[in-house]
């Protein structure tokens, strides 16, 4: 398993209750996994738990075989992630933010240019990307923040709300890319509450709400059936809609 | 004219936003006493040495003939030229933030308002701003003359005349100069190198200007006179100057009664003149800037070369390239750092030379030990900043593969860096050019280096333990300002119980009369011996208590 979480729970305050309580979530190479939900409802936390930005009080985060807190560094050299701030060295040009993280994973010069240079094309940049970060516009910031999760070619690619602000055409590449890069055999996590992309662009995904799992979803079993996602998803949030 | 009202109260909440005071957030109380005391204080200089100014200068004969008024006049001349200058660039700063940044301009033009009202609400507020101001400059130096002067009170009337025209005036000489001043500004845009060197520069003309003066106060004290500085050439200098200096000698001439028709015939002109000029300005500036796209950049022709480099080197760079390039950032370190050296030098030669006057003494490694201490805390005071600055980035560094201590050590290694390289800078010029000596010198720097680091050490854990981090670098660093009063006085408390007694033991030992140290025939150990004592104690105690629970507290920070 790329991905093995078990019994995760987080709590903000020592006073208050859980945020997240007894999350389990198992995914390996090849797939696309969505963490779905309404707003508030645990994934970002879940996320952040996962990319150690926030500590977990309950249970065992393991990424590529690695404990999240007994190995720390092998267990965030296995994943890439991006934010769904979309948070960067604002004085830094969006080159040296993405060398600067191809230096922390140590990767090679070789290696490094060929990257840069495929992601370069890939997402448009041209030679916006020899800029500094403070002057792209949010969809900019979005691709490099791409480029740099993904520089020392992870086996888990962690995504926070991806897909926000980029334009049709972006985002249509940036999906095509992330499923052919599944295909390699690695593994794509990330949050959204935008059932429409989860529906069509995840193999599974759970569902979570008030920060409990609440079902685990397989996209390619769910289809032979003829139940509505949109009804499904809401039902089992228990917000059916008014209409 | 709701609509222009509803603008012009939301304009002046964010305009005067740090008046207002919350209950719910945390508050740096102790940042903002001393904050207090030290305007204060400022102020009672200020007024105090003013006041004495003015009754020096009033008292100069020209020709031998005492004319009070005449001299008044020519005072209050300097007193408002002083303050026309410090409102226009007051002004100039409020302008190019109220008019040509726009904080908020994307959010406004999705509105269903008038773009006039807007322009009209952004000028009211400057205007508003510069009557506030000039209410906070003008009245002091009035209140000055009127104690010196007992005028009557049309003085008074003549002062509200000042403070609703003055401003202004202001506005106009700054919608001129506002010009040029973008246009500097767009030309430095990412020129880092230049803006350093213009700054340190400042800094430098600054601190020449400020030790010049105390100098000058220096020598007043001694002889008791000013009058050595205030003789008739001068006089006759300073009045050929006055006379070209429109429309700030009307604004004298105005309140000391001289020509009050013509003066405020030629006030009413610069007061039409400014208003046409101010409002044709700010029109062009606020209409240009709504429709400007902000992202815009220059792409570079020169590409980087693909390097590999070392993580620790690679996050030093990073370090570097977030100072360099943040103007703000640049001044409050690489320029303080950089300009440490000459502070250093002037203040050492000040103290030199009033401990030589006030107890006959000539000290040398305990004052060199106390500048240097106090200055390095100076310049180490960014580095309470070391976690914040860095903003909602360095959460996200928490998910890269770098240990905590490696993480945070090349932070403490880049401030180290900077800060030995000013320490040393200042100790090879106070050798070079004072009468210290190399070992004292030696001394000297082997107490400040640790000093220094254990100050960046603890401003480092301070601001790792307390770092909150908000949607702008403003509000991130106006809520950790607390970290930054904290460290500034630890590093005071050591460095003064260091300095002072190391200066202290000397003077017992050296003073006319007391010698209670000589006759432990130690008087120089103990001045050398105790610095370093609390200096290998408090660079302990700073190494303790940074590596106490770090990585616990790296992980648990979530901003």
């Amino acid at each position: 398993m790329l991905v093995e979480v078990n019994g995760l729970g987080k709590k903000y305050d020592k006073k208050t209750d859980f945020t997240i309580k007894d999350i389990n979530i198992k995914c390996d190479g090849g797939e696309i996994v969505g963490i779905l939900g309404h707003n508030g409802a645990g994934k970002s936390t879940t996320i952040k738990c996962l990319t150690a930005m926030h500590p977990y009080e309950e249970g065992t985060i393991k990424i590529c075989g690695h404990d999240l807190k007994a190995e720390p560094i092998e267990a965030k050299k296995g994943f890439g992630y991006v934010s769904d701030e979309f948070v960067l060295f604002e004085k830094m040009t969006g080159y040296e933010f993405v060398n600067f993280l191809a230096d922390v994973y140590n990767v090679t010069k070789e290696e490094r240019k060929q990257r840069i240079e495929h992601f370069q094309t890939l997402f448009m940049l041209g030679d916006a990307i020899y800029n500094p970060i403070s002057t792209y516009s949010h969809g900019m910031k979005q691709k490099i923040s791409f480029m740099a999760a993904l520089i020392h070619n992870p086996k888990v690619v962690i995504l926070d709300e991806p897909f926000i602000g980029l334009d049709p055409f972006t985002m249509s590449q940036v999906k095509s890319f992330f499923k052919s890069y599944s295909q390699q055999g690695n593994l794509i996590l990330f949050s959204s509450h935008d059932l429409n992309t989860v529906q069509h662009f995840c193999n599974r995904a759970y569902i979570i709400d008030q920060g409990v799992l609440l079902q685990e979803v397989n996209f390619e079993e769910f289809k032979k059936t003829d139940v509505d996602f949109y009804e499904y998803f809401l039902s089992i949030t228990k917000r059916v809609s008014k209409s | 004219m709701s609509e222009f009202l509803t603008l012009f109260k939301h304009e002046l909440k964010m305009q005067f936003a740090f008046l207002s005071y919350n209950k719910k957030k945390k508050h740096d109380i102790l940042g903002s006493l001393l904050s207090i005391l030290l305007t204060l204080g400022v102020i009672v200089l200020i007024v105090t040495l003013a006041t004495k100014i003015a009754n020096g200068y009033i008292g100069v004969k020209v020709n031998k003939v005492l004319s009070p008024n005449q001299r008044a006049t020519e005072l209050l001349n300097i007193f408002y030229a002083i303050s026309m200058v410090m409102m226009v660039l007051i002004c100039i700063l409020k302008m190019r933030s109220t008019l040509t940044i726009q904080k908020h301009k994307e959010i406004y033009l999705k509105l269903p308002i008038k773009e006039q009202n807007l322009f009209l609400s952004k000028l009211a507020t400057i205007m508003i701003w510069n009557f506030i101001l000039g209410a906070i400059i003008i009245l002091p130096v009035n209140i000055i003359f009127y104690i010196a002067l007992q005028p009557s009170f049309v003085f008074w009337l003549k002062t509200a005349l000042v403070l609703l025209l003055m401003p202004i005036v202001v506005f106009g000489i700054s919608a001129v100069l506002i010009l040029p001043v973008i246009k500097i500004v767009e030309f430095l845009k990412n020129k880092y190198w230049l803006v350093f060197v213009i700054f340190t520069g400042a800094l430098v003309v600054v601190f020449l200007g400020y030790s010049k003066l105390l100098q000058v106060i220096q020598l007043w004290l001694e002889t008791g006179s000013i009058k050595f500085l205030f003789n008739s050439n001068f006089v006759n200098g300073l009045q050929n100057c006055l006379k070209w200096l429109y429309p700030i000698n009307c604004f004298a001439n105005l309140m000391m009664g001289n020509k009050i028709a013509l003066s405020l015939i030629v006030i009413l002109l610069f007061v039409a003149i400014s208003v046409a000029i101010s409002w044709f300005v700010s029109n062009r500036l606020f209409h240009l800037t709504l429709y400007k796209n902000s992202n815009e950049h220059k792409t570079k022709k020169s590409k980087p070369k693909y390097t590999q480099t070392n993580s620790i080197l690679s996050l030093m760079k990073k370090e570097f390239i977030c100072v360099y390039r943040n103007p703000s950032h640049l001044f409050s370190y690489f320029t303080i750092a950089i300009s440490m050296p000459l502070i250093v030098y002037c203040c050492y030669t000040l103290f030199e030379s009033l401990i030589l006057n006030a107890f006959g003494l000539k000290i040398t490694f305990s004052l060199a030990l106390l500048v240097l201490l106090i200055f390095s805390i100076l310049t180490n005071t960014f580095c309470a900043t070391n976690v914040s600055r860095d903003g909602l980035a360095f959460l996200k560094m928490k998910s890269l593969p770098i240990k905590p201590a490696k993480l945070l050590l090349t932070k403490i290694l880049f401030c180290g860096i900077v800060s030995t390289l000013s320490i040393l800078l200042s100790g090879i010029i106070l050798a070079l050019a004072t009468s210290i000596t190399f070992v004292d010198i030696l001394l000297c720097i082997l107490i400040v280096v640790p000093f220094s680091f254990a100050q960046i050490m603890i401003a480092t854990k301070l601001d790792l333990k307390n770092a909150k981090f908000l949607s702008t670098q403003a509000e991130t660093e106006a809520i950790n300002g607390k970290t930054v009063t904290k460290v500034i006085l630890i590093g005071l408390l050591v460095a003064l119980v260091m300095g002072i007694i190391s200066v202290v033991i000397y003077l017992l030992s050296q003073g006319s009369g007391i010698k209670i140290i000589s006759n432990l025939k130690l008087k120089e150990i103990y001045s050398y011996i105790l610095p370093i004592v609390i200096c290998v104690i408090y660079f302990v105690c700073a190494i303790v208590y940074y590596n106490h629970k770090i990585d616990k507290t790296f992980d648990n920070l979530i901003g």
